[in-house]
């Protein structure tokens, strides 16, 4: 009965040392936790407005999820990129602008995407692709 | 006969010591799991019994050929977290149920056959909502909704 008492204490000190581990790694990485996702910058193409669109992969530090692509469109007033679509291609995307309010995505051949935003402020977007249908699931 | 209360408290907080130590124990014995086996966490994912996230229907309404169009929620942890209706049709042609619309109403959302091809969902007042899908199979859908714009955010 002894014996298992010392062993539980042996234990609970061995437990600390992984525990404060974690704890001292939690408070190093504490930016990671308030934002876990961070943003990769693709292919991007800008109007004479300002106006910017570009590929993007998200990827978050969060278990079982996988890095996303999209395409996104940061209006020259706003600060932030606004999805404009979420995509899984298997070729290279291509951004153009066909004059300051028209923006073409040819997305190529895709195994899925999702719906799509077609109008942001001033900014109409067309897109092109081929092998799938957009879903939400 | 009572215990006197000095002894009572001090088994209560031995009995917490102990419940604390192997508390600890458990605590450093799952972080060393995780450091030393690789893919822990997936694992324990697939083998967890109970789902995180469960969709459950909220209402439908089908149309004489057979076509479904349903209003179902979606929730994780019981619905506490993450919730989200959904408008899913499903054809009676075969073809694969569709998820049209997500959204986050504010009121009641309503469907409504205008014939047998032809949907139109009525989300109301919505907080938030995806871009529409138009057609699910033979399905034309249609949508009205106000407050907000449909966004991927």
């Amino acid at each position: 009965m002894k014996l298992l008492r010392w062993l539980e204490w042996i234990a609970f000190a061995a437990s600390l040392v992984p525990i404060l581990g974690v704890a001292t790694f939690l408070y190093a990485w504490m930016p990671l936790f308030t934002r876990p996702c961070h943003i990769d910058h693709g292919e991007m193409a800008k109007n004479a407005r300002g106006d910017v669109t570009e590929d993007q992969i998200i990827d978050c530090a969060i278990l079982g999820s996988a890095a996303e692509f999209r395409v996104s469109l940061q209006l020259a007033e706003a600060s932030d990129f606004i999805p404009l679509v979420y995509y899984d291609s298997v070729s290279n995307i291509h951004l153009r602008w066909l004059d300051d309010d028209h923006v073409s995505v040819d997305l190529g051949e895709v195994k899925w995407l999702t719906p799509q935003i077609h109008q942001l402020g001033r900014v109409t977007i067309s897109y092109t692709y081929s092998g799938a249908e957009p879903s939400l699931e | 006969m009572t215990m006197p209360e000095r002894s009572l408290s001090s088994r209560d907080l031995r009995a917490f010591g102990r419940l604390l130590r192997r508390f600890t124990i458990g605590l450093g014995a799952l972080i060393l799991a995780f450091h030393y086996f690789d893919h822990f966490g997936e694992w324990i994912l697939a083998v967890w019994p109970y789902k995180a996230c469960s969709e459950w229907p909220k209402s439908s309404l089908a149309n004489a050929q057979g076509d479904v169009a349903e209003i179902a929620v979606r929730g994780c942890v019981l619905g506490l977290f993450n919730r989200q209706y959904r408008i899913r049709v499903r054809p009676a042609d075969g073809s694969p149920a569709k998820v049209v619309v997500r959204f986050d109403p504010k009121g009641r959302p309503a469907l409504h056959w205008l014939d047998v091809d032809r949907l139109q969902v009525d989300l109301g007042n919505v907080r938030a909502l995806t871009p529409q899908i138009a057609q699910a199979g033979p399905i034309h859908i249609t949508f009205i909704y106000r407050g907000a714009n449909p966004s991927l955010d």
